[in-house]
């Protein structure tokens, strides 16, 4: 009998020891506090801003290995890095970093062209759509932030040409043909939902012209229609479409919407939980890979992020705050364990090319900064509110 | 996991007539009440006990439960599977004493790789509330059909029930996973 328990318990044991290792590795969420994630956003600032060029550029990207710098260069990003800068200051009020920000939006203005009712960037022969949607949601978060209406004919010129881009199921072509002088019907991964958010801040600052609905229909296409249209076999996690929707006036939060939102937090709540798991290291490593890339961890945080705000204003999301809660702060714990820390960049070639930048194999890139930036600006004011209850 | 579908999911993962094809019998046919009786209390009380503490004990080893639930249906996919292909339990020895109070009901029939990993999951994500009908609806009907005496007949249509409860298994299994993967 005593060979038949062994057997039965062996089987227990190992089966748990398998499904433990290969199914459920530990989700380690290393204990954080709201100074250290604004020491955290401290030091990717300081990669980020102290990395800017004269002409208002941003560093791009850097191999620590061969302490090489990668000279190219993308707008989409740029509007994006610029667009969390301003993010930045509109929680901690840094008037140093809306002066970085100011510098990096020249960089684009100067690049902006007039065609019939609408105004767009144009830095190359085309107009991209995606960075023209990051330029016009960083100018709607700087009036939102400054009250400056300076921009504010630029903003809604940009809307138009935004919406003229989007057909009528609510998709949005990426590129505006500077040759055919016309939309160019093409799709782009993460264009429409830039787009779409970029046109629901606009209808914040502007309410009543129409911004709110087209977005409204770029949120539909995005939850019913785009995977099959496409040709995407899993839906995206998509955090520009989780932005738009928590930035949607209320009156426009149907149901459809509302249960998009919940599906995007839980794409984003898969994505950090896995992320968790990752250590990196020995069978770890062989499981789970290397943790994760900077930009890709950086825009499940932020994602889920912008629907931690729409869960505390919006009561058929209620019952998902305190698991986003806990997703924001584990992801902040992990990010800011994974961030190359001042004193250890000051041993380093180029200690400014490292300090408070975040790696992935070797190499970083302005985007990484940036979405994790985005994260850790969602997370702080979840763990000003924890402290403050304890 | 609403209350209903927990039910469902217990009486799949206790798998009542399967298990009761794997109770030591008496001479007649039925199982041993001796057995049967204070052995499923003993694995009932342990499963209780389980998911009583399944919050601290995901917290202790560093598992969310939402992510746990996919391990869950990881699991019950498995073993469901194993109950399609072997509808009848291994027969085990009987021990003399209170040992007989563990095993072989208790342990390993009661109390197994897919009861344990259910309640785990169920416990943590639901309470006890949510355990306490499932667990309680399949362990009696485990004691209920004791006095069944087994004949060919009888024998057959077990095994066959317990293998449309397997097929159920994988369902919850499946369900559980996607669960798992939907959740924040």
């Amino acid at each position: 009998m005593r060979r038949r328990v062994a057997l039965h318990l062996s089987v227990l044991i190992v089966g748990a020891a398998v499904v433990r290792v290969g199914v459920v590795p530990a989700e380690v969420c290393p204990a954080v506090t709201a100074a250290d994630v604004s020491d955290s956003i401290d030091a990717t600032l300081g990669w980020l801003i102290g990395g800017m060029a004269d002409d208002g550029t941003y560093t791009y990207g850097y191999h620590r290995e061969q302490d090489r710098v990668n000279t190219s260069y993308n707008n989409a990003r740029h509007g994006g890095v610029t667009m969390s800068l301003y993010q930045t200051f509109a929680i901690s009020g840094d008037r140093a970093v809306l002066a970085a920000a100011d510098r990096g939006l020249a960089h684009s203005l100067a690049s902006i062209v007039e065609h019939d009712d609408w105004m767009a960037w144009q830095p190359g022969r085309d107009i991209e759509v995606g960075a023209n949607g990051l330029l016009l949601a960083a100018l709607a978060l700087r009036r939102a932030a400054t009250g400056d209406p300076v921009h504010d004919q630029l903003m809604q010129a940009m809307g138009r040409f935004l919406m003229m881009q989007q057909q009528s199921d609510g998709s949005v072509f990426a590129s505006w043909d500077g040759s055919d002088q016309q939309p160019r019907p093409v799709f782009g991964p993460f264009a429409t939902g830039e787009a779409a958010w970029a046109l629901a801040l606009l209808d914040r600052e502007f309410p009543g012209e129409g911004f709110g609905e087209a977005a409204s229909r770029t949120v539909d296409y995005m939850g019913n229609d785009r995977n099959l249209t496409e040709g995407y076999l899993t839906s995206l996690p998509d955090h520009w479409a989780a932005y738009t929707v928590s930035d949607l006036d209320s009156d426009l939060l149907t149901d459809d919407r509302v249960a998009y939102a919940r599906r995007l937090a839980g794409y984003f709540g898969i994505r950090l939980r896995f992320e968790a798991q990752r250590r990196g290291t020995g069978l770890n490593l062989w499981l789970r890979w290397y943790p994760g890339p900077p930009a890709g961890v950086g825009t499940a945080g932020e994602g889920i992020g912008a629907l931690h705000r729409l869960s505390l204003r919006e009561p058929r999301l209620a019952d998902l705050t305190a698991q986003i809660e806990e997703r924001l702060v584990c992801t902040a714990g992990f990010m800011v364990q994974r961030q190359v820390s001042p004193e250890e960049a000051s041993v380093a070639a180029e200690p400014a090319l490292q300090a408070g930048a975040w790696f992935y194999r070797g190499y970083t890139q302005m985007d990484g900064q940036q979405h994790v930036l985005s994260a850790l600006l969602a997370a702080l004011p979840v763990l000003q509110a924890m402290e403050e209850d304890r | 996991m609403n209350t209903l579908l927990a039910i469902v999911a217990y009486l799949a993962a206790l798998n009542p007539v399967r298990t009761r094809l794997g109770i030591p019998e008496n001479d007649n046919g039925g199982a041993r009440m001796g057995l049967l009786g204070p052995g499923t209390a003993v694995g009932v009380i342990t499963l209780v006990g389980i998911a009583a503490v399944s919050g601290p004990v995901l917290d202790a080893v560093e598992i969310s439960p939402e992510t746990f639930r996919i391990a869950a249906g990881f699991v019950l996919v498995i073993v469901a599977t194993w109950m399609m292909f072997v509808p009848i339990p291994a027969s085990e020895p009987v021990p003399d004493g209170v040992a007989a109070r563990f095993w072989p009901v208790a342990y390993p029939r009661v109390i197994s790789p897919e009861t344990i990993t259910l309640t785990l999951t169920i416990g943590a994500s639901d309470g006890l509330e949510s355990v306490l009908p499932g667990l309680g609806l399949a362990a009696g009907m485990l004691v209920a059909l004791g006095p069944l005496r087994m004949g060919p007949l009888t024998g057959r249509v077990m095994s066959s029930l317990g293998r449309v409860a397997a097929v159920i298994l994988v369902v919850v299994g499946v369900w559980l996973a996607i669960q798992g993967v939907r959740e924040v």
